[in-house]
Formats: C-alpha cells, sequence, structure tokens
C-alpha cells in the first residue's frame, strides 16, 4: 500500500468514529441525522476501500440513502418537541459507566482476537472462483448471493417483507397536512425519475458481471419513489395489489426453488445452463418488491379516512 | 417420501403458506394459515419417523455442498425440536383461528386491530419456516438469517396486540438486534479462522485458540439474551404477558426454545473440543438462579398471563442445567423432554389464560373464582398442565425431570437434582394459588361466552403434555438414530 | 501529452479552489441566504473545472459524455436543492419574523 493510500485510510477510519462520537452525542436531532447520513456515505467510501464495490453501493443507497430519509422523516413527524433530546448531552452514571466498560471489554476482546487471526487470509474465495464457471454470471457476489448462498437471500428477502407486515400491525396515522412541494421540486421529479428507474434497470442487468444488483437497483427505484411522494404526497395503504408486488419476488424466488425439486433437483440447484437467466428472473422479480417494500416502509400506515385501514 | 423430500417440503410449505396468505389478504388468510399448519405439522412428524428409520441425512440446498453453499442437515436432535414445533404449532394455529375470526370476541384485542388481525397469518407461517429453516441448518450465517426471520416476526405478532404491547415489541426487538449482533460477530470471527461456516467442519478443524474462545464466548451470550435465561430474562414477561393468546403461547412455548437449541448444538456438537467446564457450570447456576427467580416472581404477579410468563423465566432455567451435566447419556434426553412437555403445557396455560381472560374479561388472579364450575375444560387443561410443569408424575415434565435428576446423580452433583426438585416445589405454590382461586370459591354470575375451540385446544395440549411421560424411550432413540 | 497533463492539472486544482472557497463561505458567510449562495456557485464551477480538467484524462468520447453528465446532473440537483432551502428559509422568515 502506498504512502497516500494509507493516509486516506487513517483519515476515513478516524472521521468515522469521530462523526460516530458526534452523532451520539449532539442533543439537536437533526444535526446527528445529517451526520448520520454522512457517515453512511464516509462508509461506503470505507467500502470502497476494502475493495467491495456492492457493498459500497447498497451502503451508499439504503445504508446512508433510504434511511436517511427514514431518519428524517421519522424526525419530521415527531415534531418540534422531537428534535431535541433532552437525555444529551450524556452525563456519566453508573449504568452508563458500566456499558461502556462492557463496551471496551468487548472492543478489547475483538481486538485481541482480530490480531490473532492466521495472516494472509483468503477465505472461501478460491472455491468461490473455481465454480464461478457453473454459476451463471461472471460477478462473484452476485454468484453469491443468488446461487452458492441462494437460500440465504431467499430468507433475507422475506425478512425485508416482514419489515413491512410489521408497520402494517401499528396503528395507522392519521393523514399529515402535506402541500405540494411546488414547481421546481416537480420539474426535478420529471427529470430526475426517468433516470433513475433507467440506473435501476442498469444496475439489475449489471449485477451479473460487475458491482450492482437486486438490492442497489431496487433502492435507486425507491429513491425514486420516496422524491415522488415529497413533491406529491400519495398513500399505499395495503390493497391487494400492493400486497401482491410485496409478495412478488419471494413468491417467483421460492416458486423457482420448489419448480427445481419436481424437476428432479435439489431446492434451489439451478442447472447450470440455465442458471444466468434464472438468476436474472429473480433479481427482477426482486428489485420491484424490494423497492415498493421500501417505499412502503417510508411512506408509513396512514389512514386514508376515519377508523378504517386504506382501501 | 424421503427425508430429503420431508425437509424440502418442511422449508418451503411455511414460507409459501405465508406468502400466499399475505396476497390473498383477510378473507382467506386464516385458511390457508390452517391448512399449511396442518400440513407443516404433518410433515414435521414425518421427518421424526424418516429419521428414526434412515438415520441422520445432509441435504446441500442449490447442489453447492459445504463450505461454499449451505447444507441442510437433519440428526434426532433437529428432528425432535422440529416436531414438537409442528405439533404445538398446529394447536396454536387451530386456537388463533378463533381467536383472530373476524368478530371480535376478546377483551385484550381492541376491536380496532380487527381489521389488521389477518396479518397475524403471514407473520406466524414466516416464524414457523424460520424455526422449521433454523433447526435444519448446518450452516452458521444462514442460521444468523432464520433468527432475524423469528425475531422480526415475533416483533410483528407482539405488536398485533397494540396498546402497551408496543413498547414491549420495541424492546423485544432491541433486544433480538443486540443478540444477533452479538451472535453474528462471533460467526464472523469463526469464519475468519477456519474459513467454513458449516458445523460439522467447524467440529473438526476447531482448535483452543484465542479468537475461538471470543467467538464461542459473543455466540453463547447472543443466545442467551434471545433464550431469556436469567439475569437476562428481563423482556420476556412484558413480551409475552402483553402478547395476543396464540402469539404468548407461540413465543413461549417454541421462540424462546430456538435459543437453547443453538446453544446445545454449539456446546455439544460443534464446540465439545474447548474445554468447557467452567462455562457449562456457570450454565446450570444461570438456570438454577432461573428457576427461583422466575418462580418467586410468578407467585407475585397478579394477572394470570404475567403469571404464567414468569413461568416460562423460570422453566428455561431447568432446560440450562443440562449443560453440567451434559456428559451423562440420559442428560440431553431429559432435557428435550422437559422442552417439548413444557411448549404443550406452557402453549395450554397460556391458552387457559385467554379463555379466562375472553369469559371473564380480565385475567386477576384474584377473581377467577368459579373458573372450576363455570369452565370445566379450562380447569381441566390448566390443572394438567400444572402438573406437567410442577414435574408429578405421570407427565412429561415429570419423566424429563426424572432424567435429568438421574443424570445429576450419575454426574455425582446431586445438589442440581436438589435444585430441580425444589424449584418443582416453587411452581406447584404458584400454579396451586391461581387453581385455588379457580376452584375453591363460588361461581359468581358470568359474562363472555367461552371460546370452546380455545379450551378445546388446551386441553389437547395438556393430555399431550402429560402423555409425553411415555415418550422418554421412543425420543431417546430418535436421537441416537444413526448417531455417529 | 505533458501539456494535457499540466492543463488538467491547472484546471483541477482550479477546480478545487473553488470548492474550499466554497467551504470557507459555508463556515463564515452570517446567514442561509448568503451561505448558499456560496456553496451553490463554488460546487458548480467547481465540479465543472473538474470535470474538464479530467475530460484531458480519458481514452474517448464515450467518457467524456459521462463526466459531462455527472456535471449536469450535479447541477440539476443543486440548483434544485438551493431553491428548495431558499425557499423554506424564506417562509420560516414569514412566520417567526427573523432568520432561523
Amino acid at each position: 500500500m502506498t504512502a497516500d493510500a494509507a493516509a486516506l485510510d487513517i483519515l476515513l477510519a478516524v472521521l468515522l468514529v469521530f462523526l460516530v462520537w458526534r452523532l451520539l452525542t449532539l442533543s439537536d436531532l437533526f444535526k446527528a441525522t445529517i451526520l448520520f447520513i454522512v457517515f453512511g456515505l464516509l462508509l461506503s467510501l470505507a467500502w470502497v476501500r476494502l475493495r467491495a464495490p456492492d457493498v459500497a453501493l447498497a451502503e451508499a443507497a439504503i445504508g446512508s440513502g433510504v434511511t436517511g430519509a427514514l431518519v428524517l422523516d421519522a424526525l419530521r413527524r415527531l415534531g418540534a418537541h422531537g428534535a431535541v433530546d433532552e437525555a444529551r448531552p450524556l452525563r456519566l452514571n453508573l449504568a452508563r459507566l458500566s456499558g461502556g466498560l462492557l463496551v471496551a471489554c468487548l472492543g478489547a476482546i475483538l481486538l485481541w482476537s482480530v490480531l490473532s487471526l492466521p495472516a494472509g487470509w483468503r477465505g472461501l474465495s478460491a472455491e468461490a472462483m473455481a465454480a464461478m464457471p457453473h454459476s451463471g454470471v461472471t460477478n462473484p457476489v452476485t454468484a453469491s448471493l443468488l446461487n452458492f448462498r441462494s437460500h440465504d437471500t431467499l430468507l433475507e428477502i422475506a425478512v425485508l417483507m416482514l419489515a413491512v407486515l410489521g408497520v402494517w400491525t401499528l396503528d395507522a396515522e392519521p393523514k399529515p397536512s402535506a402541500e405540494p412541494a411546488g414547481p421546481i421540486l416537480d420539474l426535478l421529479v420529471r427529470i430526475l425519475l426517468p433516470l433513475m428507474v433507467v440506473v435501476a434497470g442498469y444496475l439489475l442487468w449489471a449485477g451479473g458481471h460487475a458491482p450492482g444488483g437486486a438490492f442497489q437497483g431496487a433502492a435507486v427505484l425507491a429513491a425514486g419513489g420516496i422524491l415522488l411522494h415529497l413533491a406529491r404526497p400519495f398513500y399505499l395503504g395495503n390493497h391487494v395489489i400492493i400486497r401482491l408486488v410485496i409478495g412478488f419476488g419471494f413468491a417467483v424466488f421460492l416458486a423457482i426453488g420448489v419448480m427445481l425439486v419436481v424437476g428432479g433437483g435439489r431446492f434451489l440447484e439451478f442447472p447450470s445452463r440455465h442458471a444466468g437467466t434464472l438468476i436474472l428472473v429473480v433479481e427482477a422479480a426482486a428489485t420491484i418488491s424490494i423497492a415498493l417494500i421500501l417505499l412502503a416502509l417510508f411512506v408509513g400506515n396512514v389512514r386514508e379516512g376515519a377508523g378504517r385501514d386504506a382501501p | 417420501m424421503t427425508t430429503a423430500a420431508w425437509m424440502e417440503a418442511l422449508l418451503a410449505a411455511p414460507l409459501a403458506g405465508a406468502v400466499i396468505a399475505l396476497i390473498s389478504g383477510r378473507r382467506a388468510a386464516a385458511l390457508v394459515g390452517v391448512v399449511t399448519a396442518f400440513a407443516t405439522a404433518a410433515a414435521s412428524i414425518a421427518l421424526a419417523f424418516a429419521v428414526s428409520r434412515s438415520g441422520v441425512l445432509r441435504y446441500a440446498v442449490g447442489g453447492w455442498g459445504r463450505p461454499l453453499g449451505i447444507d441442510l442437515y437433519v440428526d434426532g436432535l433437529a428432528a425432535v425440536m422440529v416436531a414438537i414445533t409442528g405439533v404445538v404449532g398446529a394447536c396454536i394455529s387451530v386456537c388463533a383461528a378463533g381467536y383472530f375470526a373476524p368478530k371480535p370476541t376478546h377483551a385484550d384485542l381492541p376491536s380496532d386491530k380487527h381489521d389488521r388481525a389477518w396479518l397475524y397469518w403471514p407473520l406466524w407461517l414466516m416464524l414457523w419456516g424460520g424455526m422449521n429453516a433454523l433447526y435444519l441448518s448446518a450452516d452458521l450465517f444462514n442460521i444468523y438469517v432464520t433468527q432475524e426471520l423469528i425475531g422480526l416476526s415475533g416483533i410483528g405478532l407482539i405488536a398485533l396486540a397494540g396498546g402497551s404491547a408496543i413498547s414491549a415489541a420495541l424492546r423485544y426487538l432491541l433486544l433480538a438486534l443486540a443478540g444477533s449482533l452479538l451472535y453474528i460477530v462471533g460467526v464472523e470471527l469463526l469464519y475468519a479462522g477456519y474459513a467454513t461456516l458449516d458445523l460439522q467442519q467447524l467440529r473438526d478443524r476447531i482448535d483452543a485458540n484465542p479468537s475461538t474462545f471470543a467467538a464461542a464466548a459473543l455466540m453463547t451470550a447472543g443466545l442467551l439474551a434471545k433464550s431469556a435465561l436469567f439475569p437476562l430474562h428481563f423482556w420476556l414477561p412484558p413480551a409475552h404477558g402483553h402478547a395476543p393468546v396464540p402469539v404468548s403461547a407461540a413465543l413461549s412455548a417454541l421462540v424462546i426454545k430456538t435459543g437453547f437449541y443453538l446453544v446445545v448444538r454449539l456446546w455439544l456438537h460443534v464446540l465439545p473440543g474447548l474445554a468447557w467446564a467452567h462455562l457449562a457450570t456457570l450454565l446450570g447456576v444461570l438456570g438454577a438462579a432461573a428457576v427461583f427467580w422466575g418462580g418467586v416472581q410468578a407467585l407475585m404477579q397478579e394477572r394470570l398471563k404475567m403469571m404464567v410468563a414468569y413461568s416460562t423465566v423460570a422453566q428455561v432455567g431447568y432446560l440450562f442445567m443440562l449443560f453440567p451435566v451434559a456428559s451423562v447419556p440420559e442428560a440431553l434426553p431429559g432435557a428435550l423432554l422437559l422442552a417439548a412437555s413444557h411448549a404443550a403445557a406452557k402453549a395450554a396455560l397460556f391458552m387457559c389464560a385467554g379463555s379466562v381472560l375472553a369469559v371473564y374479561g380480565h385475567d386477576r388472579i384474584r377473581s377467577i373464582n368459579g373458573i372450576g364450575t363455570r369452565m370445566p375444560l379450562t380447569a381441566v387443561a390448566f390443572a394438567l398442565s400444572g402438573i406437567s410443569l410442577i414435574g408429578l408424575p405421570p407427565s412429561g415434565g415429570f419423566a424429563g425431570k426424572w432424567l435429568l435428576i438421574s443424570a445429576a446423580f450419575a454426574a455425582g452433583a446431586w445438589w442440581w437434582a436438589a435444585i430441580i426438585v425444589l424449584g418443582g416445589l416453587l411452581s406447584a405454590v404458584y400454579l396451586l394459588r391461581a387453581l385455588a382461586f379457580a376452584f375453591l370459591e363460588p361461581p359468581i354470575a358470568g359474562f363472555g361466552r367461552a371460546p370452546w375451540g380455545m379450551e378445546a385446544t388446551s386441553l389437547v395440549l395438556a393430555f399431550i403434555a402429560v402423555g409425553l411421560n411415555f415418550a422418554a424411550r421412543p425420543l431417546s432413540e430418535l436421537l441416537n438414530a444413526g448417531a455417529g | 501529452m505533458a501539456v494535457l497533463d499540466w492543463l488538467s492539472m491547472a484546471l483541477v486544482g482550479a477546480g478545487t479552489l473553488f470548492f474550499i472557497a466554497g467551504s470557507i463561505g459555508l463556515l463564515r458567510l452570517p446567514d442561509v441566504m448568503t451561505r448558499l449562495h456560496a456553496l451553490t456557485k463554488a460546487d458548480n464551477v467547481g465540479l465543472g473545472l473538474i470535470v474538464l480538467g479530467l475530460s484531458l484524462q480519458t481514452s474517448g468520447p464515450m467518457e467524456v459524455v459521462r463526466l459531462l453528465l455527472v456535471w449536469a446532473l450535479a447541477l440539476l440537483t443543486s440548483s434544485c436543492a438551493c431553491y428548495l432551502v431558499a425557499h423554506a428559509t424564506l417562509q420560516a422568515r414569514r412566520e417567526t419574523g427573523h432568520d432561523s
């Protein structure tokens, strides 16, 4: 590693720790939220430095973008009272001191065990590279997520679905009085939204051979939806079409897995010849569902009329 | 059908049911849910028979095989846990079909919540699918994902009750996230050290170095928090006490056991190479503390559901007394039998509490007089499941405790046996206190109509808890099926 | 080639200077409007200069187009964001009577 690369890494690491400290101790929650978004962006830079561009994309889009928008929106709904956390800045007391000591011990244990690991570690990359020709794609990350460890990804999509179900179980909020944001934002949306759809499609397609894939594409698509929602507020409810689209990605993935069993193979065993196509189908379906899931999380559970859920 | 086919069915059926229930919505969700529940329960029992007939099986999902892919693995232990989940899960589904029916009949489910009651079905089937996937998985990271599935669906299910259940659900969310974080850090360390996530391969490669100890400690701490072992039980009573009845039953009877199962898997099957006698003693001591603390707290509760919830804190304690005596062959079947009978008895007790809530409109222990004459089915179910929880013969609780006590004597550690007996006495005190109010006082003019579905299901579960008295031998045989 | 490299460096350096000026302005100027002024002007021109500088280093016209697109998008979003912030500030001023 060259000296300037090392300097960049050290600067990043110091900045990340500093940001976390600031955002945990600031009493102004709005400022803390902005720092959280900045933290997400710097963290995605750190992923780039670790040569994990797929993770960096996901971090920037979901960790910083969509999550940041969610936190900002939550802050807005809390109103003026919620913007300042009375319990901050943190004063030292016995509980915090013992908590801090516990975390320090944990950190020490982690440091110690990481330092005791063997040098020159390769993990399973050799095995993964050897299996790549049969995976149907050329991007090893996509091969891992959608073929080698597709079972994990299937369940992860279910977890995302559960998040929306969880939001639906909560009491619906009355519709906030939102006015359209004006002609400039409308114009921005009109230009950006088609671009974002194209970018999402590109990311989905690129996932097969380059950094990208369903999660990243879906995050961009959801960001487009959020932008639209900010310009012209709309509400989703849990209408049958919404439920269908939310369940679609998981249903397609599971159905393909089961059909492969019916066809005489094992669960989720993509035949090498069709693996590329099947992965693209699964990813396309998942992109649509995940995008709507993320958007539904942002839009939240809003009551249309009095005492009833959205139709 | 073969073992592999039953495993595929157990993974896919509840998940498919969940997504179909989600899409079909209010009108058909319950129907889809009950059908899926019975199919899954049948597959669970079939899997147990298949394993006892043809032994353990390893199944490479996606055909890649470890260490690159994810393997499923079923042995006697996994088959027993899946079967417990299947049988109790089917009973809970029957109870839920009545409880979450369109008409508001239950005091603890506000009427404006009935619009959303159907969400129970996708959430519950996801929870079930997650538990099956957890028991059948042989991959540490895959197990992490299944825990997320279980945790998140559990939170949604608790939140269905609304009101004060929301804060309990959020506390459970934070706890589950903290536990998962500890677990996943441990998994990363093991993967970094041994370049595999497969349980069997880890067992073969493990050696006693600092990173392995740290990983084992972190994972165990996370799992203990999820299985609510004293002193990490604080989140359990509010969550289980405020959730809707079928949800309390599922969480207390089944979900808690996933953490216990993983600790067993980890220490008995993956890390037996580490010298862990001190940790085993610590787990036993925490278990003993849980038995007493949970018992005393249960005794002090005013509400029936909260008493039943604190009783779970105590019952979890017995399970962890397995570890100090785990070298004795009777110990594991004993603990599993205890887990099975607790699952049945605890689900039954929560349903009894639910029936009382429905009829009386409250569950204050002091004012439930006359249950014995007004609701004989519920009273009998309460008494029978109480017998199993206390550990009186004949019951699954008795047979399980008997095996654990024999194991304690065989290991030359009589004090564990003494704690088990004393804990039984303590649970007798709090359960009989509630029963005394139910039987001895004269009946008063009643209020609600008895939910017959819930009453009948609780009785069935109570009979199962008692009948497990005779399950010790088949259970031991299943555990030894194809072992080696 | 060397001339191109020098030109690139000069352009990128000038762009960086604009960024620095914008950042100092953001920190030192008294209220929202003047800060916005410093920030957006500096960002747009600074980024434009950097894009120009980098365009001299590309291997083909497609890359130049991509760089220009990045600049165009940044221009679009930053000017819209500028408008939105200014609009919100004006509204806040009208409501509270002073700059917030």
